[in-house]
């Protein structure tokens, strides 16, 4: 066996493959189909203070080699995330990351509280591609200072490590990446998904009903791979590395620009037990490539 | 990946797909998500019911609307199709229901079909709508069948609603089909005195319940369409079009 362990702030995962947000439930819909154990973690859909009831229909579309989805954050919210998710999770080994978002900074650190004081998750991951509803709502992850601010101030209620998910939808993307590292944040996971937009040319009509989605999938890889590299070459805290990862070769891509570990999104939709196979893959590729410890292989890109 | 022992067309437009599965059993009113060609494009699996299940071979019937069924009646008989399943709940009849009416619109067949080859019995009578006659499938594999097409070109001519209205009273029915016809049937049902059950559609895009892409307003809430149907009551459907 190759070392793959790999550290985010003062979490150790047994490998670098992590279940993204949105995409994996709150985990037990996937124990019959891989082992929750065998992953390095998942991270849950990201949680609200109150249950929230998402986005009218349609909410998805396929567009090529991707999708287009506005699911409105439909969750079941943190009271019922504690009492009826979260135990079972506990018992099946998962590492988990519990993703989360507010419509105000005081939501955002109560989330904070609650979910920093159970047992059980290990890691928050904080998503600032929401709206801001006391600043007209613009997004909370838009503006570096802002973002600097919410990071101090959610960090100040969080003592396990806090990973916070930047936009992709910026000019460029290293000011934000900045802003987390000085705002205290233990690691920066890029990317959410991008603004998009599909139009069914025979109705005239959006593709969903609130016209603009969030693009995910294999489409969006090379953007993601391009902002991953551009994070980890501003800050020192870890990145983790995600859009589009379908293969172990897309995971390598990420690893290799710079990413500490890599989240899988969409492709568990097409393929349920891919996270456990990439993080076998990866095992198999460090042992015949003779890499006796992945880190080395971490931002090994070669430039020159 | 189970092996395609068959792959051809039914109808104009229509194929009949069976193939080895790699689950035990299914039951009707359930469906697989299959994975369509190995690129990355079309990237989401599609949903089709399963129209039947004998022995380890899985049989699903579907019509070439798009990209993703136009690349699956390509496949070739001996090569192989990835499907996950079987996904979601099944038509759950009462054991004492005294008459059963099977509603199927167009594709909305291939449910009622597996049924049908499971429980179909002397009170059990499907009616079967469709635009044209090339669109009214499997209509031979039902003991007794009411046939109406848009066209008249088989059957009666206009919507199966209408025969279905005078046979409704007492009746318990099992419907899929156009979301337009699963209203009407439902409204039906209301003001003549049945119950049943209803086979529902959206677009998926995981078909096992994390993606939250099909939910359905339900009197009971918001649920979605993929674990907590497809199959939902008559009478709990907030219908949204
Ligand atoms: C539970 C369930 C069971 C189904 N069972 C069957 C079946 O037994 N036989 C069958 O032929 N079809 C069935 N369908 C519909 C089938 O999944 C779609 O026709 C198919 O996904 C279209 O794929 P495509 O790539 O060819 O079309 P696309 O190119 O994606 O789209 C072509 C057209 O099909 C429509 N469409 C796409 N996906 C769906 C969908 N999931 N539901 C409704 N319309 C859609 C689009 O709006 C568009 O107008 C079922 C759907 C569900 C949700
Ligand atoms: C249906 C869906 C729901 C999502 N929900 C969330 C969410 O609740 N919180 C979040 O931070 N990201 C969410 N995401 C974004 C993903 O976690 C991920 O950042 C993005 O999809 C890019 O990765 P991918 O290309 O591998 O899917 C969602 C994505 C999809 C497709």
């Amino acid at each position: 066996m190759a070392i793959l362990k790999v550290r985010i702030g003062s979490l150790e995962l047994s490998n670098p493959v992590i279940a993204a947000s949105g995409t994996f439930g709150y985990g037990m819909e996937f124990a019959e189909r891989l082992d929750l154990a065998a992953i390095g973690a998942f991270s849950t859909k990201g949680l609200s203070l109150k249950p929230r009831g998402g986005n009218p229909m349609p909410r998805i579309c396929e567009t090529p080699c991707g999708m287009i989805n506005s699911i409105g954050l439909e969750n079941v919210g943190v009271d019922a995330f504690e009492m009826d998710k979260l135990p079972a999770i506990r018992k099946s080994g998962a590492k988990v990351i519990a993703n989360f978002f507010g419509e105000t900074e005081e939501e955002y650190t109560e989330l904070a509280r609650r979910l920093d004081a159970m047992d059980g998750v290990h890691a928050l991951e904080m998503n600032v591609s929401c709206p801001n509803v006391e600043k007209g709502g613009i997004e909370f992850g838009s503006d570096p200072a802002f973002l600097e601010k919410l990071t101090a101030g959610v960090k100040k209620v969080c003592g396990k490590p806090l990973i916070v998910k930047l936009s992709p939808n910026v000019a460029d993307i290293k000011p934000f990446a900045k802003a987390v590292e000085n705002g205290g944040g233990d690691a920066i996971s890029a990317i959410n998904t991008l603004k998009g937009m599909s139009v069914d040319v025979k109705t005239r009509r959006p593709r969903i009903k609130r016209v603009i989605g969030g693009l995910s999938g294999p489409a969006i890889k090379p953007v993601a791979v391009r902002m991953v590299y551009e994070c980890a070459r501003t800050v020192k805290i870890p990145v983790i590395g995600l859009g589009g990862i379908a293969s172990l070769d897309d995971a390598l891509e990420f690893l290799i620009a710079g990413a500490t570990a890599v989240q899988v999104g969409t492709m568990n939709f097409v393929e349920p037990g891919i996270c456990q196979r990439l993080a076998e893959e990866l095992n198999a590729y460090c042992e015949k490539e003779k890499i006796a410890d992945i880190a080395s292989l971490i931002g090994s890109l070669i430039t020159e | 990946m189970g092996k395609i022992l068959e792959n051809r067309p039914l109808a104009r437009g229509y194929y009949r797909m069976s193939f080895e599965a790699d689950f035990a059993e299914a039951r009707p009113g359930q469906f697989v998500m299959l994975r369509v060609g190995l690129t990355h494009d079309p990237l989401l699996r599609r949903p089709m019911s399963v129209a039947g299940f004998e022995n380890g071979v899985c049989t699903v019937i579907y019509r070439s609307v798009g990209k993703g069924t136009a690349i699956l009646a390509e496949i070739r008989e001996g090569e192989t199709v990835n499907a996950l399943g079987p996904l979601g709940n099944w038509f759950d009849p009462p054991s004492d229901a005294k008459k059963i009416l099977l509603v199927g619109g167009g594709i909305g067949v291939a449910p009622l079909r597996f049924w049908h080859r499971r429980n179909g019995g002397k009170n059990a009578v499907a009616y079967i709508g469709g635009a044209t006659k090339e669109d009214i499938l499997c209509k031979e594999e039902f003991a007794q069948t009411v046939i109406t097409t848009i066209d008249g070109s088989a059957g009666t001519r206009g919507l199966i609603t209408a025969p279905l209205v005078s046979a409704l009273e007492g009746a318990y029915v099992l419907a899929c089909g156009p979301k337009g016809m699963l209203k009407a049937v439902d409204d039906l049902c209301k003001e003549y005195g049945a119950t049943g059950e209803l086979s529902l559609e959206e677009r998926m895009g995981c078909g096992f319940g994390v993606c939250l892409g099909c939910v359905v307003d339900t009197a009971a809430g918001k649920k979605r369409l993929c674990v907590d149907g497809p199959v939902f009551k008559t009478g709990s459907v907030q219908w949204q079009f």
